[in-house]
């Protein structure tokens, strides 16, 4: 397979026309879910393949202005709501009822509060995340990170919780405060800290 | 066809932003508990390729590779796989041809 200098490649219509023919709309999962936008189509390439040019930069830097904080300026909600979305993996698949709140299945991918042992590995652990304070860089990082990754690391495979409206601004809230909120199940106390951080 | 599916299976679309590659282009990754075989590693596509049709104790039936890329299509928040249909065979000839020299061990037993 050549995928061809800078420009985001074009569909060969062959593989268009195939992938169109193969699948047919089940429950919310329509066929309008198989085109591309102009991220996912840059992303769609094995990672040791892919390129860092001045149209990398050029998306990134659109994903980042395109970055919505909250409108309240308040960017933590209520850390066992959150542990609650982080746990759920369902939504938006086929067979999921569209009218029940979507989850956004952190464990999937990390580990969060250390007492739940069923967590992925394709992304970093984030017990104690916490730890890393909540200056208001930090609060505007892990938005951001949650929002669309993509504005910092390009071709990510952490989905776009915001910009994809998986999850809504309040569940989003609540997710970070399940991994900033000083007591929250992520950041138990360690080994020599007497009393929460 | 090969091609085909090696495009198919890097081709990131829908919600979640998701590929084969999301879930099977590394090796020692899982999720939840969940072991992810790398599809485009020979060794561990071989192991996978190999292992179906199987037994699926959870369902009590035997299942064919069509299925199992129906389910994982499911998961990746994408429409419905049509059984038979060309991407279908296009996957399973990339990974035929990554797995080729592996052995045969199917029917495989799934949990
Ligand atoms: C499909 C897998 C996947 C899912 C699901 C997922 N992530 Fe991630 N996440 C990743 C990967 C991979 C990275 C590392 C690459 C990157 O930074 O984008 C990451 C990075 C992060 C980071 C940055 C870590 C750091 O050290 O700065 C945070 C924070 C994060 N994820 C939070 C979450 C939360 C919260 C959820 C659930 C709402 C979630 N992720 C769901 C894959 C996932
Ligand atoms: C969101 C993650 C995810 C995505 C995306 C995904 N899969 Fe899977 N896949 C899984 C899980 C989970 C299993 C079950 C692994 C187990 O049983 O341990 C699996 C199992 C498989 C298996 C069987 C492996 C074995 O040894 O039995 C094959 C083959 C496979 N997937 C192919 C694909 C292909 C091809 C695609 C793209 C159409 C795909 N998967 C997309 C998560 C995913």
């Amino acid at each position: 397979m050549v995928w061809i200098g800078v420009a985001p490649v074009a569909l060969s219509e062959d593989l268009a026309s195939v992938i169109h023919a193969s699948f047919s709309d089940s429950g919310q999962a329509t066929l309008l879910r198989l085109e591309q936008d102009p991220l996912q189509q840059r992303c769609s390439q094995p990672r040791d393949e892919r390129v860092d040019d001045d149209i990398s930069m050029a998306l990134r830097q659109e994903r980042l202005n395109a970055v919505v904080f909250p409108e309240d300026g308040n960017f933590l909600g209520d850390w066992q709501r959150g542990a609650a979305v982080a746990a759920s993996g369902r939504g938006l698949q086929s067979n999921d009822d569209p009218s029940i709140a979507n989850g956004g299945n952190c464990y999937a991918c990390h580990q969060l509060a250390p007492t739940e042992v069923a967590y992925g590995t394709l992304g970093p652990s984030l017990t104690q995340y916490g730890l890393r304070g909540q200056s208001d860089a930090m609060l505007r990082y892990t938005w951001t990170k949650l929002w669309d990754t993509h504005a910092f690391n390009l071709c990510s495979h952490m989905p776009r919780f915001g910009a994809q409206k998986i999850l809504t601004e309040q569940q989003l809230k609540d997710v970070m405060a399940f991994l900033l909120d000083p007591n929250s199940s992520v950041n138990p106390p360690t080994e020599g800290s007497s009393s929460a951080h | 066809m090969y091609a085909i599916g090696e495009e198919i299976f890097f081709y990131r679309a829908g919600p979640h932003d998701f590929s084969c590659a999301t879930c099977h282009e590394q090796s020692n990754k899982r999720i939840r508990l969940q072991q992810l075989p790398n599809l485009t590693e020979h060794t561990e596509v071989a192991e996978a390729y190999g292992s179906w049709p199987a037994y699926r104790m959870s369902q009590g039936l035997v299942r064919t590779m069509g299925w199992r890329l129906q389910d994982c299509f499911r998961q990746q928040r994408w429409p419905g796989l049509t059984f038979g249909s060309e991407v279908s065979i296009a996957l399973q000839t990339y990974m035929a041809v990554n797995a080729a020299g592996g052995v045969m061990t199917a029917p495989g037993l799934k949990r």
